[in-house]
């Protein structure tokens, strides 16, 4: 397996460099995403609060860059722009059965296995680019606006990086198995939305308990809580800054069992 | 590489021992009500050149479908190289079925890169499948402004990539035109020469006459025949002949001493009999019956008769 790694990236990469798509969503994504991160502190800056003589006076002491919060904070808000990677990993997939690519490339000696693991790859390559984003962004914009006495930059909560990957790998995989089950671009990208924004939500209001918590979109989309802050602990409230191992367990669980059932569609579906 | 200049004596046909490459027992599959293809045995070997032939919707490309690994059999088996198949072995065979299947956005060479990483072939027999197949000069161009002509051209270059051991071409003139046809029929008849393992599917009974060594006939997803094509070629002679008057001439080739029968075709008369015909001297012996011929000529069954023959028994 080690040795065709390398095949594998190489066939993915010649497939994905030239493609138009890829190139505009990547760039409407890095653009978005940038341009959320530098302007959520004018947003912030607009907060204001009522004061005692009923006139609104600018919140002080909120910083989306605070290094105490800022991997929570781009995380987070990362995770409302993960549609974007979702809907190419959409168009990426449903392009090889459109195109009648994968039937080709099987009976020209790729496995089912290889090439599971080729879109794996890209998958893996997506994550990496966009955490290494995220990270760059935050360090940037964290030491632009790091103040004397705030905590170093590092200790500031790393740990949400990983747990960000992981949220996009189930988001991610999720996306590719409905591509593989409706194999046509324009019914995949209306049921992944449609299920993304609203379905699961029915699922959730219809299941018992807390276990709609635990349905695939809401377990990777609450892997990393909304940020305290001196906002919302001023106004009470105070969310989990803690790592939910349930929470994490599903996801992975999820993305194991998405990657079985994209291997068993393969295997015994006519390609 | 090259398979424009090898001569086809220089390399042996077949050698004396057949070495097993295709082996299908019981090969069937079924959709739903509709059985595509029924209890399907066939045996190729080394340096064949098979033709798969039947009318559309007879089974043959959901057989190759089933052989090259992308559908799965309902039951039966089928052994490459006499191993049951997997991903690896497919790398020894050059395969096109259907229609050709490429990224639109990627050009020629990106599009046969991936094939040669796939099967493992280096680099440099790219640009000599794409002088091969005559794309060289548009080999950065991407594949969405081919032709299909040009797009079948391609996916024959992404087929004959690394040399394979056997060729599996689906109606590969299909949607050609004429030049495109010969230099197809070509390419396939130099491959052949080298002594390259073929299995073609066509409807085209001419295209598997011209190219093929041995044939099998499905109707309905069932075997009607395999073997040589000589076999299924008829060594049966036919006059065919025309007058001015058709009667005449019928009542008169009733009389040849060696009449078997005949039948009439429009404006002309089949006449079949008995050994082996001699047109100067049946001519001779009209005149002498005062009948003279417009138009004689002869001719062999060719296996586009024998094969309605067999698929008029078939379906009777």
């Amino acid at each position: 397996m080690n040795e065709k790694l390398p095949v594998l990236i190489k066939i993915e990469w010649i497939k994905t460099r030239h493609y138009r798509a890829f190139k505009i969503l990547s760039l409407v994504y890095v653009v978005l995403l940038v341009l959320v991160f530098i302007g959520a502190q004018r947003f912030i800056n607009n907060i204001t609060i009522q004061s005692n003589d009923d006139s609104f006076t600018p919140f002080r002491g909120l910083s989306f860059y605070q290094t105490k919060y800022i991997w929570q904070n781009f995380t987070y808000i990362a995770g409302y722009l993960k549609i974007i990677p979702a809907l190419l990993i959409i168009l990426l997939i449903t392009n090889e059965f459109s195109f009648f690519t994968m039937r080709q490339q099987l009976i020209s000696g790729l496995s089912r296995k290889d090439f599971l693991t080729g879109k794996l790859l890209v998958i893996s390559a997506l994550i990496v680019g966009i955490v290494i984003l995220i990270a760059l962004t935050a360090l940037v914009l964290g030491l632009l606006h790091q103040q004397v006495g705030d905590v170093s930059l590092l200790n500031g909560g790393l740990w949400f990086l990983p747990l960000h990957a992981l949220e996009l790998l189930t988001y991610l995989i999720f996306s590719m198995m409905i591509a593989f089950i409706f194999r046509r671009s324009g019914i995949a990208t209306i049921v992944f939305v449609l299920y993304a924004l609203i379905g699961e939500r029915i699922v959730s209001f219809i299941l018992p308990g807390s276990i709609g918590d635990y349905l695939p979109l809401n377990a990777a989309g609450s892997l990393i809580p909304l940020p305290n802050n001196t906002l919302t602990s001023s106004i009470g409230l105070t969310f989990r800054s803690t790592v939910d191992i349930q929470t994490i367990l599903s996801c992975v669980i999820y993305c194991f069992l998405f990657t079985a059932i994209i291997y068993f569609l393969l295997r015994w579906r006519d390609a | 590489m090259n398979y424009n200049n090898i001569k086809a004596s220089e390399t042996p046909r077949q050698s004396e021992i057949p070495i097993e490459i295709l082996r299908l027992e019981g090969l069937s599959k079924r959709y739903g009500n509709i059985q595509a293809v029924n209890k399907l045995d066939l045996n190729i070997n080394k340096g064949q050149v098979y033709g798969l032939l039947g009318p559309n919707g007879s089974g043959k490309t959901t057989t190759l479908g089933i052989i090259l690994g992308i559908l799965r059999q309902t039951s039966g088996n089928y052994y490459w190289f006499g191993k049951p198949s997997e991903a690896t072995l497919y790398r020894r065979i050059g395969s096109l079925l259907e229609r050709p299947n490429f990224y639109p956005y990627l050009s020629a060479v990106n599009n046969l890169q991936i094939t040669a990483l796939i099967r493992g072939v280096n680099n440099a027999d790219i640009e000599s499948v794409l002088h091969l197949v005559d794309l060289y000069p548009r080999r950065n161009h991407k594949v969405h402004t081919f032709s299909y002509g040009m797009k079948q051209r391609l996916a024959l270059a992404s087929v004959l990539l690394g040399e394979p051991e056997v060729l599996i071409l689906d109606e590969p003139t299909n949607g050609l035109d004429p030049e495109g046809i010969f230099e197809i029929r070509n390419i396939i008849g130099n491959v052949a020469s080298t002594g390259t393992t073929v299995l073609l599917a066509s409807h085209l009974l001419d295209e598997v006459q011209k190219v093929c060594t041995h044939v099998a006939i499905l109707h309905r997803g069932i075997k009607k025949f395999s073997g040589p094509v000589a076999e299924l070629l008829s060594e049966e002679e036919i006059l065919e002949l025309s007058a001015k008057d058709l009667n005449t001439l019928e009542s008169a080739i009733i009389k040849l001493p060696e009449y078997l029968s005949h039948k009439i075709n429009n404006q002309t008369i089949e006449l079949k009999v008995k050994g082996k015909s001699d047109a100067a001297k049946i001519n001779h012996f009209l005149h002498q019956n005062g009948v003279s011929c417009s138009h004689i000529s002869m001719h062999k069954h060719s296996l586009e008769q024998n094969f309605l023959e067999l698929l008029q028994k078939s379906s009777s």
